[in-house]
């Protein structure tokens, strides 16, 4: 009885680990975006460019990631940070977890920044915090500068009369 | 009483065209080959900064005390300012973040040793005339107050990475009598706090 405990509890433990372990990985070129949209072509995508650094990025996270819950049905929230690596165990994931983020999130390690920039937004000069919308891989809206909650919720919805 | 109605009316103009101006809700975009406003700033240092009457180009230089993409380019940054001011180049750094205090800005000024003013643009006054979003971000404005050169100082924050130093093209350029190649370029950046 006492090992069926312990396995029990040892699985829970497991199960607690996987929930909330900040998988980041190196989001490196245009064909790993492109794999994105198209591992959710049924979804509209949401890439929301963060810092720990960036301090209107960690007030609008909360606000955002409990949308991103609250809409899974029609949307993936994809969060690419642009954070250092050397960072990345003490600041990134911790406050990732703090923000209960228990999805696979990227850093930005593509070779030079404007690629990336200009893949996400030709019209972006790549300030932070941004959030863009893509539907069918396509950007539909973009918003540039600290969102709360509701705003997020009403270009969703715009997003999706489209 | 068509007279007085009148006054009221451009009163009323007055009132709403000069609080638009200083809203900064919506700021303007400028496109290069587009004419800049100008503007007259009275410093912390004591100085009067007008930018019309600068003569030649002049680098703005929208700057921050904290940002980590504007802190790793402190020695290129000074490095362009004192070549290009020794060959008449105006450089002029902005400081348009709420949160960041006057004596911040000064402190930040000495500890970088930056050999430039920076202006302490209370209100983020000059960021919504020129309708900067981050920092850095750089214009560069001829003597004619058109604007040449709107974008980043070079391609990488890791100056051992850079592979185009966009700026410090741009300026050899217009000093050659030449138009920008290269005029409009982006980079990551933090935005500013109005």
């Amino acid at each position: 009885m006492n090992i069926i405990k312990k396995v029990i509890f040892l699985l829970l433990l497991l199960s607690f680990g996987r929930a909330y372990s900040q998988e980041i990985e190196p989001l490196k070129n245009e064909e790993m975006v492109k794999q994105i949209f198209q591992d959710n072509e049924k979804k509209i995508v949401v890439i929301n460019l963060w810092a720990q650094w960036c301090q209107p990025c960690k007030i609008e996270m909360p606000g955002l990631v409990k949308f991103s819950k609250e809409n899974a049905d029609d949307m993936k929230l994809i969060l690419v940070s642009l954070d250092d690596k050397k960072d990345l165990e003490t600041k990134t994931k911790p406050f990732l977890k703090s923000c209960d983020v228990d999805f696979i999130s990227y850093i930005n390690a593509f070779d030079k920044d404007e690629k990336l920039i200009m893949m996400l937004d030709k019209n972006w000069e790549g300030a932070i915090p941004a959030t863009f919308f893509y539907k069918d891989g396509v950007l539909v809206k973009s918003l540039i500068g600290m969102q709360d909650e509701k705003q997020f919720q009403k270009a969703l919805n715009e997003v999706k009369k489209m | 009483m068509s007279k007085l109605k009148s006054v009221i009316f451009l009163i009323i103009l007055f009132i709403s065209s000069t609080s638009a101006s200083f809203a900064g809700e919506n700021p303007k975009e400028l496109k290069i080959g587009e004419s800049v406003p100008d503007f007259s700033i009275t410093n912390y240092d004591g100085n009067t900064y007008s930018l019309s009457l600068n003569s030649g180009y002049t680098v703005l230089m929208f700057i921050s005390c904290e940002c980590p993409y504007v802190q790793p380019y402190t020695s290129r940054i000074n490095a362009l300012a004192n070549e290009y001011s020794a060959k008449g180049v105006t450089f002029w750094g902005v400081n348009s973040n709420n949160n960041e205090t006057t004596d911040r800005v000064k402190e930040h000024k000495t500890e970088k040793q930056y050999p430039f003013p920076v202006l302490k643009d209370n209100a983020s006054y000059i960021a919504d005339l020129f309708g900067a979003k981050k920092t850095p971000e750089i214009f560069v404005i001829d003597k004619n107050m058109t604007l040449v050169y709107h974008g980043r100082i070079d391609n990488d924050k890791d100056e051992s990475k850079v592979t185009s130093s966009d700026l410090k093209n741009a300026l050899e350029e217009l000093l050659a009598g030449k138009i920008v190649s290269n005029a409009s370029t982006v980079s990551f950046g933090c935005g500013i706090k109005r």
